[in-house]
């Protein structure tokens, strides 16, 4: 069985919000939902600091503390380590984005459209069709995708049809998607070469979703296309 | 950058948590006062504390995203403090229950016969309502990546401070219910006496336990602890609940107790009631709207350079 992993490279990412766009296209998330973002942040201290672009979703944690808070057993683990919420299950208690330490959950309040008083544009209302309100969703690395994607004999990473949406979309190829337990794989060379981290790995939850360090050197830098042509 | 408040869980989430603990605090102090000796107004405590536990449920209730399958929050106890609470709520409002339809129905010959029963029952409802005050503190508690709450002494001041609550509310009911009833007047008066000598130690090992928390958590949530003491909800604990919810019923609980001021019996413990529900409650608020997020830390080799 795959274990699906995602690692992004600090040093690659411009901010320039196309995982969160490509995520909300994809997933059709009512405003103020983002499974997919992109926050700014200050890292170092005076005078050596720089800005960093930080892409956020779901990290799938091999050990989630959302699945242990769930009263309802709604948020579920799939076998090949995709964290899920079962939207039918779940009751909005909310315990979940409470123990999040990312801040990759979000509730559903309402199903509102972007543009007020004029209605669900035929966008939404078709992307809505299906989704309930009151409940908690999350990042699911798109996994309607991967699903489709390997039913059709696809490998997830490879092609871009079965693989998430904000790695797709990310015009500096600045995610990399794959099996971390296929040595061959992209994520796994990163994760085994390139100086790969956890965010917060004080937490115990051990993220399978990865990040590559802003600040490498340019042979560290370059490992990532090195690795991609090899592969 | 100024530091956002919690807002996952809100003012209906701490309203559970302090009618929770009220009512659980109430159930407590009934049942050690009848244990101790005081009949009616111990009495009046549990039919007190009992229907505040389930009207607290009402609050969780309506914070779900769907209200109507509340019934499922009891799937996961194996790993869900959620879980657990529901069972252990459930536990104390149905042998609260039952402990007071004893008390109230005219059953007094199957009492003699098994007054084993009834004091079994009482023995449950006590445990149910101290695990009760405890589990809300765990609830929050265990909570890893929110360091103001992950912290072994949320437990222990939420226990505190719901007993301290519990007997708030007994000092609001009781001569309420004594002017109207016409009960026992004096056993009354004698257990409110008690309660106050009680509750100012009370106050005073929450003030203690309070200082504790807040130097534990300094080091270890700094932005949580500045976002209290001084940042946007800094007036609310000073002012809202150290002084209003703390210190004031204490010094009206010193002043009536000590000083034996001659002021309306029933008036001072009203006052001094009014002002510690108050207290609990923001108490719970505040912990709620503190308990932010450790920042995310991007963990890099890091040289910056100019130009980088």
């Amino acid at each position: 069985m795959s274990r699906w992993g995602m690692v992004i490279d600090l040093l690659k990412c411009i901010g320039c919000y196309g995982c969160q766009m490509s995520c909300k296209a994809e997933n059709a998330t009512p405003p103020g939902i983002t499974l997919a973002r992109v926050e700014v942040r200050e890292v170092g201290t005076y005078p050596n600091v720089t800005r960093v672009n930080l892409p956020l979703l779901c990290m799938q944690c091999s050990e989630p503390p959302c699945e242990k808070v769930c009263p309802t057993k709604a948020t579920q683990i799939r076998e090949d380590g995709i964290v899920i919420v079962d939207e039918n299950l779940c009751i909005g208690c909310k315990y979940c984005m409470i123990a999040c330490p990312y801040g990759a959950r979000y509730f559903v309040e309402e199903k509102s459209g972007y543009f007020g008083e004029q209605g669900l544009t035929p966008f939404e209302e078709a992307g809505y069709a299906g989704q309930r309100k009151g409940v908690v969703v999350k990042c699911d690395y798109c996994s309607h995708r991967i699903d489709a994607g390997m039913a059709k004999g696809l490998t997830p990473g490879v092609d871009r049809e079965a693989t998430p949406a904000c790695v797709t979309n990310c015009m500096a190829k600045a995610r990399y998607f794959g099996d971390l337990d296929d040595p061959t794989s992209e994520v796994a060379q990163l994760v085994a070469r390139a100086q790969a981290f956890q965010l917060n790995p004080e937490f115990g939850t051990d993220p399978k979703t990865q990040y590559l360090p802003p600040g490498r050197s340019i042979a560290a830098a370059q490992t990532p296309d090195f690795v991609r042509e090899k592969a | 950058m100024e530091t956002v408040p919690q807002a996952v869980w809100r003012w209906k989430i701490a309203a559970y948590l302090f009618l929770a603990g009220t009512g659980a605090g109430a159930v407590i102090v009934g049942i050690l006062g009848n244990f101790g000796g005081y009949v009616t107004p111990a009495k009046i405590a549990v039919a007190f504390g009992v229907p505040v536990v389930a009207l607290s449920t009402l609050f969780l209730i309506m914070d779900l995203g769907r209200p109507a399958k509340c019934f499922r929050a009891m799937l996961h106890p194996s790993t869900s403090w959620i879980s657990r609470g529901f069972f252990i709520v459930s536990a104390l409002i149905i042998t609260g229950g039952f402990t007071v339809a004893l008390w109230v129905w005219p059953w007094g010959s199957f009492l003699e016969v098994h007054s084993g029963l009834r004091l079994a029952l009482m023995a449950a409802a006590l445990v149910f309502a101290l695990a009760t005050c405890i589990y809300t503190g765990i609830l929050i508690g265990v909570v890893i990546s929110r360091p103001f709450w992950n912290n072994p002494l949320l437990p222990v001041l939420f226990l505190i401070s719901a007993v301290s609550t519990g007997i708030g509310g007994v000092f609001c009911i009781l001569p309420i219910v004594d002017s109207v009833g016409k009960i026992s007047s004096l056993e009354t008066a004698a257990f409110l006496r008690r309660l106050e000598s009680a509750d100012m130690i009370l106050v005073l090992a929450e003030a203690i336990t309070i200082y504790l928390y807040l130097t534990l958590v300094f080091d270890r949530a700094p932005e949580a602890a500045s976002l209290l003491l001084k940042g946007r909800l800094a007036g609310l604990f000073w002012g809202g609940f150290l002084v209003a919810g703390l210190f004031l019923p204490w010094v009206i609980e010193f002043v009536t107790e000590v000083m034996r001021a001659e002021a309306s019996p029933a008036l001072a413990p009203l006052l001094a009631g009014m002002f510690l529900l108050w207290g609990g409650f923001l108490m719970r608020l505040l912990i709620l709207a503190a308990g932010i997020r450790s920042p995310l830390v991007v963990r890099t080799p890091f040289r910056v350079r100019p130009g980088f």
